[in-house]
């Protein structure tokens, strides 16, 4: 009998019965077979469907070493032998069903190795046929995919994490406002509290939008970043022209371009382009390099048409403008602003980290 | 696509206007206490009466207890809990709602289960209350026809 044959270890040179002659591949001969078992590094398994039990028939080499069982110890077992306390019914099931109905399927599970360590288990098994088409083995292949499902856990934590320290801020910037809110009202300056809270906000805008982005792996794309900051000042999607590539950014970097068009935002809402149905604001932006220095600088350019016209420069910045300016300059960088009749246009530059 | 409100919208004379939620009588729910009597304050501020509830369960109660004209909904209670019980109550009593969240993507599905507006924490006072008078004109609107 082939089975009985099959029983010898793989590698070894096996007399073969011939009962795969005629099949559609003239090379899948006993040997051929016996030695592609023997280097694959693809577990494999066959297992006799007429036995009620379904004992293992064949199983290669890399099935032994997968498991750490001698192969004296696992033919003639059901490979139930494997499973163990942490292993899911359900995917045993799923195999179980798929051996009744003489499926094909792949099954995920945690399996146990003879010295008791867990890996999880790829499982594929299906049917083999003779040529007329009765059953003969049940082929089985299993891959360990342990480091597979690790990196997915990981994953999964990973985007867990960042959901919880996502809504942990924005919970952290809500109470925040709302103690500012309260403060405030109860101040002298009861704008104060108002003042600060649309910053505060601004912040949790800016650093809610960068929160997926990793500012470990280099440049980020900050386009969403700066809609989020400037999009709530406008209910025209139109208003907002934003052009610009990739960026080093920073969590540093992040607050100050936060604060700094949170700035030029409201003050077009109050005297510039936002004032008006038909305004417009263009934001370009670029990585460059000032002269002669290392540091890369990112340059913002905003520029606002449509507004009201302009007549020269205002008598006096705002408080909020004054701070803006002396941030960037104690930031080494600088904001230049310039009010022609047609509009604001306001030039940023930011030393950013490398 | 969820509705998101922005500052742009408070301008809205009518919201914001004191006085825009005068006598209505509201429910609130947010376990964060001190989000919750910032809210609180400002609501009673616009003119109206407001409960507050810092758990699902006394929501819950409330909400049976009491006919409101309208609600804010804090959308995760606690550690185990949404708004989602107390949004059904007050739907199937044809009271209108706001949601007020600092996780709508966390709580996607429950959000998106709701036509309601969400108002995003953190959120400009005015945000909230032009929410939600916008949903009390609707509702009255829509009883008046």
């Amino acid at each position: 009998m082939t089975e009985q044959k099959l029983h010898n270890q793989a590698g070894r040179t096996v007399e073969h019965s011939g009962d795969n002659a005629g099949t559609a591949f003239p090379g899948a001969s006993g040997v051929l077979f016996e030695q592609a078992m023997a280097q694959t590094r693809m577990a494999v398994t066959l297992s006799d469907p007429h036995d009620p039990d379904h004992p293992l028939v064949f199983v290669n080499r890399a099935f032994l070493e997968l498991t750490g069982y001698d192969e004296d110890e696992i033919l003639g077992r059901n490979c139930r032998f494997l499973q163990g306390p942490g292993t899911d019914p359900e995917a045993v099931a799923r195999l179980g069903r798929a051996v009744r109905d003489n499926d094909v399927v792949v099954v995920e599970l945690l399996n146990y190795r003879k010295n008791g360590a867990a890996f999880w288990n790829a499982v594929h098994i299906g049917p083999i046929y003779h040529e007329d088409g009765t059953l003969r083995y049940i082929f089985g292949s299993q891959w360990d995919v342990t480091d597979v499902h690790a990196a997915r856990s990981e994953e999964r934590h990973a985007r867990l994490m960042e959901r919880e320290i996502s809504h942990r801020m924005k919970n952290m910037f809500a109470v925040i406002s709302s103690i500012v809110n309260m403060l405030g009202k109860t101040s002298t300056e009861p704008a104060l509290g108002r003042d600060i809270n649309e910053r505060i906000r601004a912040l949790g805008r800016a650093h809610e939008a960068t929160l997926q982005l990793s500012f470990q792996q280099g440049r980020v794309d900050p386009t969403q970043m700066f809609r989020e900051l400037v999009g709530p000042y406008t209910s025209d999607p139109r208003a907002l022209d934003l052009d610009g590539g990739a960026v080093q950014l920073d969590s540093n970097s992040v607050s100050i371009l936060a604060l700094t068009l949170h700035e030029l935002a409201t003050n077009a809402v109050k005297h510039g382009a936002l004032s008006s149905k038909r305004g417009r604001v263009a934001l370009s932006w670029r990585m460059c390099r000032a002269d002669g220095q290392d540091q890369p600088l990112l340059r913002l350019t905003w520029t606002e048409r449509g507004g009201p016209p302009l007549h020269g420069d205002p008598e006096r910045l705002g408080a909020g403008s004054e701070i803006t300016t002396r941030m960037l300059r104690a930031a080494g960088g600088v904001i230049r602003r310039r009010w022609d009749t047609a509009g604001l246009t306001a030039e940023i530059e930011l030393p950013l980290q490398c | 696509m969820l509705k998101h409100h922005h500052e742009s919208e408070t301008m809205d004379e009518h919201a914001t206007a004191p006085g825009a939620l005068k006598d209505t009588r509201l429910l609130l729910v947010e376990d964060e206490v001190l989000i919750a009597m910032d809210v609180s304050d400002f609501l009673e501020d616009a003119g109206a009466r407001v409960d507050h509830a810092v758990s699902l369960g006394r929501a819950l109660a409330l909400a049976r207890a009491n006919r409101y004209d309208g609600a804010v909904l804090d959308v995760t209670l606690g550690r185990h809990d949404n708004c989602v019980p107390v949004a059904e109550v007050l739907h199937a009593d044809g009271v209108p709602f706001i949601l007020h969240s600092g996780d709508p993507e966390r709580q996607g599905e429950v959000v998106a289960a709701f036509t309601a507006p969400l108002v995003r924490k953190p959120s400009a006072p005015e945000e909230v209350i032009a929410a939600l008078s916008a949903e009390l004109r609707k509702a009255r609107a829509t009883a008046e026809a």
